[in-house]
């Protein structure tokens, strides 16, 4: 869903971006004639970047088998954020160039599924909450080669890097439960947090228009080493009592996972 | 703003936008026999989660109450087509003595207000108010308010069914919406002096038949301190002389009668010989 969300947001955003992509009303939309390819193409130049990232992050939660909610201990979840880049772009020969960054991504998102009782039983009879918090920081290369045409230079590229980063979860599940069921509520109540470093590999084509205005799209395979996992929280289970301590601290962790990312957003040469 | 800068603006809007999801899922249907419990756990969270129900409790203190000789004219419609003064002439713990007075003598009577009534409108209140079941019939308005609720009580008689299959609607029928007003600041039964009845009749079935709509409205206000009721006023109301003893009459609270359709159903009744509840106006 998040996803759906997320091409749809942005399909908009580039609807209503691109054509405004002129400076003034003396060039509006004339691309061919202040050209990046003529100004830009053989100098090298500075970039700056900003786009929508989606990753598939792998959460690891403790297990919770409730009535209306199950926590499985690793779950996919789809985190969408925003992306912020900055660096030089080395002209090497014959259009290929290499691009050096650094760069941060910062997602915050919150997912709510209330459980009504019935369709025309105006009651919340059940309530999960899952928040996630990632932040991340870069350093990557990338080699392009520059395809120069005359309304819009398209630019493919390869790109190789790596960082660190940070990852919280909480995931909150409560049920009120039926009244004739002794201890029927449910609660889980979790927070945990991750550090992890990485390195990607990522495949996709920058769009660059006059001035150096650019559109890209990226695809990345990555791959996750966490390190330590700190987990805070308690659960209490269908008709039982006792509330369980379910905290742990896991330091010198090797856990290790692929995750896809797709990132798309706009930048400018400079 | 430059329109980087817009751009920019647009692009924030649109990740935020895409940030957070909310949905709603449904866990049990008709079917299950979980139903009837979730129906009443429903209808009691509903009257735990309203203040009114407490506030209007709290009214349920006669002796502090301060109504003691207040005195309350009841007017019935925008014409004024009847008038009734209304003093509370005497106050216990456990009741209230309401005098009535009007120029309509059969609107006359020494009405006692007891506690337990009181406390049983307030649990027919709940009732109606918070259970799913009625939601057909009853739909209550300010339940999160710490001073006064509405309730609709919406009844219907169906003449003749709807014979064409045009639009689902009956072809004759009438059609009754009572609103009443439950203010804390006045005894709970004046609820009934503190509304409006609109009347939705459709007495023709032909095709360019229309509805016939009319509106009763009936007011309270507190006159304790007008010149009406000053009898060394040139203004002063005869009405607002209470000197009458007779009829006297006790409250029935009226339950069960939440499925009713019947235009004559109050929540209230007054059972006893010649106390008469003033009727609705116009309708």
């Amino acid at each position: 869903m998040s996803l759906i969300r997320l091409l749809l947001s942005s399909t908009i955003f580039l609807t209503l971006a691109i054509p405004s992509l002129g400076w003034s009303k003396d060039n509006f939309l004339e691309f061919g004639d202040i050209n990046f390819g003529r100004d830009f193409k053989e100098k090298s130049k500075w970039l700056f970047k900003s786009g929508v990232e989606l990753i598939n992050y792998p959460t690891v939660l403790p297990e919770f088998d409730g009535e209306h909610e199950n926590i499985g201990d690793s779950e996919r979840n789809e985190l969408n954020g925003y992306g912020l880049n900055f660096g030089r772009d080395f002209y090497l020969t014959n259009g290929f160039s290499a691009l050096i960054t650094v760069g941060a991504y910062y997602s915050k998102t919150l997912d709510k599924t209330i459980g009504k009782a019935a369709q025309d039983i105006d009651l919340d009879f059940s309530e999960t909450r899952t928040a996630h918090q990632l932040s991340a920081y870069e350093a990557a290369i990338a080699f392009n080669y520059i395809v120069d045409y005359k309304i819009v230079d398209i630019q493919p590229f390869i790109e190789v890097g790596a960082g660190v980063g940070t990852a919280k979860t909480e995931k909150q599940y409560k049920s009120i439960g039926l009244t004739s069921v002794t201890n029927g509520s449910e609660n889980y109540d979790v927070t945990v947090n991750e550090d992890f470093t990485f390195s990607r590999v990522s495949l996709g084509v920058n769009l660059i228009s006059y001035k150096g205005l650019m559109s890209y799209l990226k695809l990345t395979s990555m791959q996750i080493a966490k390190s330590s996992r700190k987990t805070e929280g308690n659960s209490n289970a269908y008709q039982s009592a006792t509330v369980i301590d379910i905290s742990s601290d896991e330091k010198n962790l090797k856990e290790s996972e692929t995750v896809t990312m797709v990132s798309v957003g706009i930048g400018r040469y400079f | 703003m430059n329109k980087f800068g817009i751009i920019f603006l647009l692009f924030t809007v649109s990740i935020i936008s895409s940030c957070d999801t909310v949905e709603e899922i449904f866990l049990f249907d008709k079917n299950d026999p979980e139903y009837a419990e979730l129906l009443a756990m429903q209808a009691a969270k509903c009257v735990s989660d309203a203040k009114i129900f407490d506030a209007l409790d709290e009214s349920k203190d006669f002796l502090n109450s301060g109504e003691l000789n207040r005195i309350y004219k009841i007017s019935q419609d925008t014409q004024n087509l009847r008038e009734v003064f209304v003093k509370i002439t005497n106050v216990t713990a456990t009741e209230m003595e309401l005098r009535f007075n009007s120029s309509d003598d059969t609107l006359d009577k020494v009405v006692t207000f007891e506690v337990t009534d009181h406390e049983a409108l307030i649990d027919e209140l709940k009732i109606v108010s918070c259970t799913a079941e009625y939601s057909d019939h009853f739909t209550a308005s300010g339940l999160s308010s710490t001073d006064k609720m509405t309730l609709k009580w919406f009844k219907e008689t169906i003449v003749v069914i709807d014979d064409d299959d045009d639009d689902d609607e009956p072809e004759k029928y009438n059609r009754r919406t009572d609103t009443y007003t439950f203010d804390k600041d006045l005894p709970l039964i004046f609820f009934y002096y503190n509304g409006t009845k609109i009347s939705n009749v459709m007495d023709d079935d032909s095709d360019d038949a229309k509805e016939k709509t009319s509106t009763s409205k009936i007011t309270i206000t507190d006159v304790t301190s007008e010149n009406e009721c000053d009898p060394s006023e040139d203004s002063y109301n005869l009405n607002c002389e209470f000197s009458l003893t007779s009829p006297v009459c006790s409250v029935e609270i009226k339950a069960g009668l939440y499925s009713s359709n019947r235009f004559s159903d109050e929540l209230i009744d007054m059972p006893d010989a010649n106390c008469n509840l003033l009727q609705s106006a116009n309708l």
